[in-house]
């Protein structure tokens, strides 16, 4: 793919003007494992260490309902429980006195686990990496720990009201019950056994069910995937079985929700419907997200309520990619409780607007500039674009997905837009969220539809 | 910041791609490449005005970074303007003389008007009586203003023109010491760049000011939000007694009430001069290009004689310090310990204390506190709280329910006095050496954050090369100098503790009370 970076929005007249950019970015090459294990790599000689990244095709949603929280225990325990050949208090030794690192994470969908060494202990923490993924042994000592540390981080869950906000809006969106909108709670949590880790490792955790993406001063392709083929190749491949995930029913009609809390900023958040991945509908969804409100310092929504009102610090409007079922579309706001009501009417405004009226040619035609042109920065290092591509595997994306990337944002046009944007955007029947004192609010909440009050728990 | 202090960012051993004999080729008189193989390649070139560059060439992507650091923070806020600082850098998007106005003649016959408006509207609000009917009058006068400048106002043009462009990771940050401001851009938009940001820096229009203001309010009013900010917050202001690092970064609420955009031109004028910047590019230039472009578009960036200033220095502790935060949150705690500042020998066995404490899972606190009693959340350390200045060690920590703030203190005091008699294993000393040099190694990757580091370190320290040169000052340390500086700081008599709980009534309402 070359991408060519300019301008089709004239710069004011006294900037410079940018010469073309032409850019071929290299792909890495793609090598599957006998047993199915996928592995992206591409060769980074500039730095002496090595990244790898595996993600696994896990994740929170597939948690029984009686035991949320598995999953992502499971990968703590990868990282925290020791292995059949290191016990975890040796790992900490080996990785730290190294300068190396082993870290996980986890999401509603995937699980990734990244490896950083310096070249000359590539093989040393390789060992360990390997045998964490194949052969966690789950100590029952790191085990307690690092559960208790869970609860405890439930208990703490609502400290930060401005961060509770988004998780508690898409509780309500989803329902309590369904995957994409529940909690880990304390019962759930107490009711897991290392028999469950167990269990669980051994039905998601398969080469076939995973994606290396490897770069770094690793010498050649064939030398590093001997490396890996050593450790991973008899790693058992095995059908994995992905529960079904329900759609959410979103109810249509305007709900309010307040949490009622004294605290000095209020914090709003609206959800509505959103699309599934993979549907083409990202890319004019993109751009007008992009006018509307994506974060950032240019936006319909920063333009109004933050620099023209100055009611707001952070305001931004952001939509989910990559759940399998509908995902959602959420505007996000901290606003004095005071004037709390001009905030959320501007923002309701501004939603709708996006339904009402098409994008104008220079709003469309900058939003692709911006798209296009800051594109060549999913390349920026090689460790980028192989960690990309194993992502995108992941989640099913074709292939090409970031080589037509920029063809299906150039095709984006006024009335695509605006049709994506009129099928997507629905204020009127936007949930609104809000954790603030209510007493000190300008307007009462139920000038924006049926209010349910919630107690914080 | 703990990378870009302790562990900042530095390359050892592998150079970037690039061939050094031939990227000194056909660099200017006056320009130097770094040739010493324990630092990376960059080219150091001063203009005449006294604007600092530095410059590293990275050519994976067609991406260059770039970020400028000034010597200008908090502490330089002058007395009853705190924040003043912080509410200059927000205002630094807000354009130039031609840039976002149509109009800047005009525009600024309305910038008069909105400035006079607002300082007779700061004047009546500080009446000890206020007048309200004034006040209300006056307020309504300065939204008109406002109003009236709209017209000539192209909204958020500077921001937009980066967006356009293809801007990735458009940023800006104040802390106490030190203001910067970063962009990354594809490489072809070197020019725009150097045009953009010299236009900034010398020809800036503080317009949008007093709303502004408003946003920075907004911001302020978020982090009163959060627990762990304000027990920090809290935690500085009650260590520092008269030093300005006891203000928030922020400023006080009622500081930025007052503040003005006649503050803030003066502000501009006496820190915001070449003589007091740095400015770095990291990435896919030429650094003969890039000292060619500076020429040509920050040279008649006017230098100043930059004022000696002198702020009062924080007395000797002479009480321990206790206090309850109260706050509708889980419980936490911060410790502060004086530190004697960068200037001292002493800081390099601090740095050693804080991580033989808190470096990792091997490190002393996870091992007793958070695995052996199991009393912990976490619990970590940092060996300052600033650079430019002596400031504070501090310790941060949150107990596991059932168990208390008050029992963490005391098994923290245990840590910190088995430090003072059992001096650290070579083993341990050799870990955060390492860590060090695998930290100099990742600082590598990022170009923007590398840019940062660069113009953060030579306008802090002096010294680019401040943090390559870190890993010889921590070898030098011996496990007896670390045990020496424990018992020399982490003393009751320059000790801070803050304790954040539950307000009385709702702790007994839930039945906790203590």
């Amino acid at each position: 793919m070359a991408l060519t970076l300019t301008s089709a929005w004239a710069l004011p007249p006294h900037l410079p003007k940018a010469p073309k950019l032409e850019f071929t970015p290299p792909k890495g090459e793609r090598r599957v494992l006998d047993n199915g294990l996928t592995i992206f790599l591409l060769k980074d000689p500039t730095l002496p260490a090595i990244r790898i990244n595996a993600v696994v095709r896990t994740g929170n949603v597939y948690d029984p309902a009686d035991k949320v929280g598995l999953a992502a225990l499971t990968s703590g325990m990868l990282e925290d429980g020791g292995s059949a050949s290191y016990k975890a208090d040796e790992i900490d030794k080996t990785l730290e006195y190294l300068g190396a690192s082993i870290s996980y994470t986890i999401d509603n969908e995937d699980a990734s686990f990244s490896m950083f060494a310096l070249k000359k202990d590539l093989d040393k923490v390789l060992d360990i990496y390997a045998d964490i993924l194949v052969n966690p042994a789950f100590e029952q000592e790191k085990f307690e720990i690092l559960k208790k540390g869970e609860l405890e981080m439930i208990l703490r869950r609502n400290d930060d009201p401005g961060r509770a906000a988004t998780r508690e809006a898409l509780r309500n969106f989803y329902g309590k019950d369904h995957p994409y909108g529940r909690r880990t709670e304390l019962a759930g949590l107490e009711a897991i056994t290392i028999a469950d880790l167990k269990a669980h490792h051994a039905a998601y955790y398969r080469p076939n069910n995973v994606i290396l993406a490897v770069s770094g001063d690793y010498g050649s392709d064939e030398e590093i995937l001997a490396k890996l083929n050593a450790r991973f190749g008899s790693w058992q491949k095995g059908e994995v079985k992905f529960p079904e995930i329900k759609a959410p029913e979103l109810n249509a009609g305007r709900k309010v929700y307040l949490v009622d809390k004294d605290i000095p900023q209020t914090f709003i958040v609206l959800t509505q419907k959103g699309f599934k991945r993979l549907d083409p509908i990202e890319f004019p969804l993109a751009l007008t997200n992009d006018v509307l409100g994506a974060p950032g310092l240019s936006s319909r929504l920063v333009d109004t309520v933050r620099t023209r009102k100055g009611l707001a610090y952070t305001v931004y409007s952001r939509f989910s990619k990559r759940s399998a079922q509908p995902g959602y579309i959420m505007a996000y706001c901290g606003t004095k409780p005071e004037t709390y009501s001009q905030a959320l009417e501007e923002i309701l405004k501004q939603m709708k607007r996006v339904t009402t009226e098409k994008l104008s040619d220079q709003e469309l035609s900058e939003a692709k500039d911006a798209k296009i042109n800051s594109f060549v920065f999913t390349f920026k290092t090689p460790f980028d674009i192989v960690g990309q591509r194993a992502l995108f595997e992941i989640f099913g994306y074709q292939p090409d997905y970031l080589e037509t990337y920029v063809a299906n944002v150039a095709a984006v046009t006024k009335d695509s837009a605006f049709a994506a944007a009129s099928s997507l955007f629905d204020p009127d029947n936007a949930q609104i969220f809000v954790i603030g004192n209510s007493k000190k609010f300008d307007k009462p909440l139920s000038a924006f539809g049926p209010v349910t009050e919630l107690k914080e728990d | 910041m703990r990378l870009s202090l302790f562990l900042p960012c530095l390359l050892l051993f592998c150079q970037p791609a690039i061939a050094k004999d031939a990227a000194g080729k056909d660099l200017p008189a006056g320009a130097a490449i770094e040739t010493d193989p324990k630092y990376p390649p960059v080219v150091s070139y001063t203009l005449k005005n006294g604007l600092k560059l530095l410059i590293l060439e990275k050519h994976f992507a067609p991406t260059i970074s770039y970020s400028i650091a000034f010597r200008v923070g908090n502490v330089d806020s002058p007395q009853g303007k705190t924040g003043l600082a912080h509410l200059f850098e927000h205002v630094a998007f807000k354009g130039t003389k031609t840039i976002n106005t149509n109009n800047y003649e005009k525009e600024k016959l309305v910038l008069e008007k909105i400035e006079k408006t607002a300082q007779a509207l700061i004047a009546a609000e500080r009446k000890a009586a206020p007048d309200k009917a004034l006040v209300e009058k006056l307020k309504k006068e300065l939204a008109d203003a406002e109003k009236e400048g709209d017209a000539y106002i192209v909204k958020d043009e500077f921001s937009q023109i980066y967006k356009n462009i293809g801007q990735s990771g458009l940023n800006a940050a104040t802390s106490q010491d030190y203001t910067f401001y970063l962009v990354s851009l594809p490489s072809n938009q070197l020019e725009t760049l150097m045009a953009l940001e010299s236009d900034r820096f010398k020809n800036p229009v503080l317009r949008e000011f007093y709303r502004e203001r408003d946003v920075v309010t907004e911001e302020q009013r978020m982090y009163a939000t959060q627990p762990d900010r304000s027990l920090m917050n809290e935690v500085m202001s009650t260590a520092m007694m008269i030093h300005p690092y006891r203000n928030p970064i922020g400023g006080w609420m009622d500081d930025i009430k007052t503040l003005t955009r006649t503050d803030a031109d003066k502000f501009y004028g006496e820190f915001y001069v070449p003589n007091n910047a740095t400015l770095a590019i990291v990435g896919d230039a030429k650094p003969a290009e890039v000292i060619r472009l500076a020429e040509k578009y920050f040279s008649t960036w006017k230098p100043s004689s930059l004022g000696y200033k002198a702020y009062t220095e924080e007395p000797p502790q002479k009480s321990e310090k206790r206090f309850n935060l109260f706050f509708n949150a889980k419980p936490a705690l911060r410790m502060a310990f004086h530190n004697p500042g960068y200037n001292s020998p002493d800081i390099y066995a601090l740095m050693m204390v804080s991580e033989v404490l808190s470096n990792g899972k091997t490190g002393r606190f996870y091992r007793s506190l958070v695995e052996g009693k199991q009393l912990a959340l976490y619990a970590g350390s940092y060996h300052a709280t600033s650079t430019r200045y002596p400031s504070l060690f501090v310790v941060a920590a949150a107990p596991k329910a059932p168990h208390t703030v008050e029992e963490l203190e005391t098994a923290i005091w245990e840590e910190l006095e088995k430090l003072k008699t059992e001096p650290p294993t070579a083993w341990e000393l050799e870990k955060i050496v390492n860590n060090h040099e695998a930290e100099m190694v990742k600082s590598m990757e990022s170009s923007l954050e590398l840019a940062q580091n660069l113009a953060l370190s030579q306008q802090i320290s002096d010294d680019w090369k401040f943090d390559w040169k870190l890993g010889a000052e921590l070898r030098k340390v011996k496990p007896e100098d670390v045990s020496k500086a424990a018992a020399k700081y982490l003393v009751r008599g320059n000790y801070t503790i803050g304790m954040l709980r539950q307000p009385p009534a709702a702790a007994q309402a839930k039945g906790d009370a203590k």
